[in-house]
């Protein structure tokens, strides 16, 4: 009986000495991702506080040494360094552990700019952003197929591979005026942004005049790119008369195609036209004619 | 052991010479960590000025951050700081506010390479080489210091007048 009494005294000693013996300290485990829950081993002994330091969270709690610290997911959301830091009243143990981004949920889209000319080589700049479900950048490599889709056709690319969360195309625009999609997409995600697609500068610009007692009503023909697509309304029109009195102009914008504007008249009158970089024909009114 | 470490340690940053952070009021008066520009990838040429200003702009979020973060002051990052950085760095500094908790950052130096410049100039992706020490304190308690090697994704884009620091990731430096 006194022997056994004696075993179990021993023990109880040995017990409490390797306990007591157990370093303090905290053992994260490895290949930890962005928004995942983790119960992290600790060791040591008696009450503790446990600090969870992190470039987008800081937490600190109560702990027991020797149990395990739960961390909950949106503590470690941020992908980075993490500093995980036990302390009693009289020491600290701390352990660094990286948080890797999570896979990809959401695609950042930047396509500039949104009002393009028709026919202009590498017009449009499309970038993707891949990052996962907590705003963190996605390393991996992934594939991103670019799409342009219009009324008439659909280009899409082979894919192309993000380097370090990021890849970006060109794209010329195309020759006719109007709305065009553009889109990215990685498996089952995709971006998509609209360009509208505008007429170039305005060719062969024509005026013609008409006129009534002291006016003369001035009136192009419908204003045209080169390629026949309509100069949109609100583009600004200069007509210009010159007489015995001096130079006159007017701005008139394009409404429904066509730029209209009436002009005091006495004698004779040179009249002309002007739209961005493009001159119209002249028109000899009066004595000159 | 510790407490002497400790000791080391607030003992060595009373030296004279020894780097470190100004502890001030204001952000401005701090002055600006180092950052060089060693490379550049493209697609876009990075124009002199452009480069002046990221150089600038970029030490001055890092003084900012390391201001916000010392003494808990979560506006400090509106400067310089937008999108998903801010969001993150404020949320810290405001968990470590309701904690008592502080880092001081003894910035030792920032190497830039420019990743990815877009072609319309909205974009600047960046790899930062950082040098620091932290030292992590719960009130005046030092409970963890040291000296790092850290490298860090950067995303900036222009605001009316300044590269702001969209997104800040810590990456593996392999």
């Amino acid at each position: 009986m006194r022997i056994l009494g004696c075993t179990f005294v021993l023990g109880s000693v040995f017990a409490a000495m390797s306990q007591a013996q157990a370093p303090l300290g905290v053992d994260p485990p490895g290949n930890l991702s962005a928004g995942e829950s983790v119960s992290m081993p600790s060791s040591g002994s008696g009450p503790a506080t446990f600090y969870l330091i992190g470039p987008g969270q800081v937490a600190k709690r109560h702990v027991q040494a020797g149990e395990n610290v739960q961390i909950g997911s949106t503590e470690i959301a941020t992908a980075g360094n993490y500093e995980a830091i036990i302390c009693t009243k009289q020491e600290c143990a701390s352990t660094s552990f990286y948080v890797a981004p999570n896979r990809e949920e959401k695609l950042v889209f930047l396509v500039h700019p949104s009002r393009v000319a028709v026919g202009e080589p590498n017009a449009i700049s499309a970038v993707v952003v891949v990052m996962d479900g907590f705003h963190n950048l996605v390393m991996e490599p992934e594939g991103i197929t670019f799409r342009a889709t219009t009324n008439e056709a659909v280009v899409s690319s082979p894919p192309q591979m993000t380097r370090d969360g990021i890849v970006w195309t060109r794209l010329n625009s195309g020759l006719k005026d109007g709305a065009v999609e553009i889109s990215a997409s990685v498996g089952q995600l995709s971006e998509r942004r609209v360009v509208q697609q505008v007429a170039a500068e305005p060719c062969h610009l024509h005026v013609s005049a008409e006129q009534k007692g002291g006016r003369v009503m001035l009136q192009t023909e419908p204003v045209r790119d080169c390629r026949g697509n309509p100069v949109p309304d609100g583009t600004i029109v200069t007509f210009t008369k010159a007489d015995k009195l001096g130079q006159s102009t007017v701005d008139a914008p394009i409404k429904k195609g066509v730029a209209r504007t009436e002009m005091g008249f006495a004698g004779s009158a040179t009249i002309s036209v002007a739209c961005g970089v493009v001159a119209g024909n002249d028109i000899q009114l009066g004595e000159a004619r | 052991m510790k407490p002497f470490a400790n000791a080391a340690a607030c003992l060595l940053l009373s030296i004279p010479g020894v780097a470190q952070i100004a502890v001030t009021d204001s952000t401005q008066t701090a002055a600006l960590p180092r950052v060089e520009l060693t490379a550049s990838r493209g697609p876009r040429n990075i124009e002199d000025l452009t480069r002046r200003k990221i150089l600038h702009d970029y030490a001055a979020a890092w003084r900012t951050l390391d201001t916000g973060l010392e003494q808990n002051r979560a506006e400090l990052l509106d400067d310089y700081f937008t999108g998903f950085a801010k969001h993150e760095f404020a949320q810290s500094i405001k968990a470590q506010a309701g904690t008592g908790i502080h880092r001081r950052h003894v910035d030792h130096g920032h190497k830039l390479e420019v990743l990815f410049y877009s072609p319309d100039g909205g974009v600047m992706q960046l790899r930062d080489n950082a040098e620091y020490e932290v030292q992590i304190f719960d009130g005046d308690r030092l409970l963890h210091s040291e000296r790092m090697k850290v490298r860090f994704l950067v995303l900036m884009t222009p605001a009316a007048d300044r590269w702001m620091v969209r997104i800040l990731q810590n990456v593996p430096a392999t």
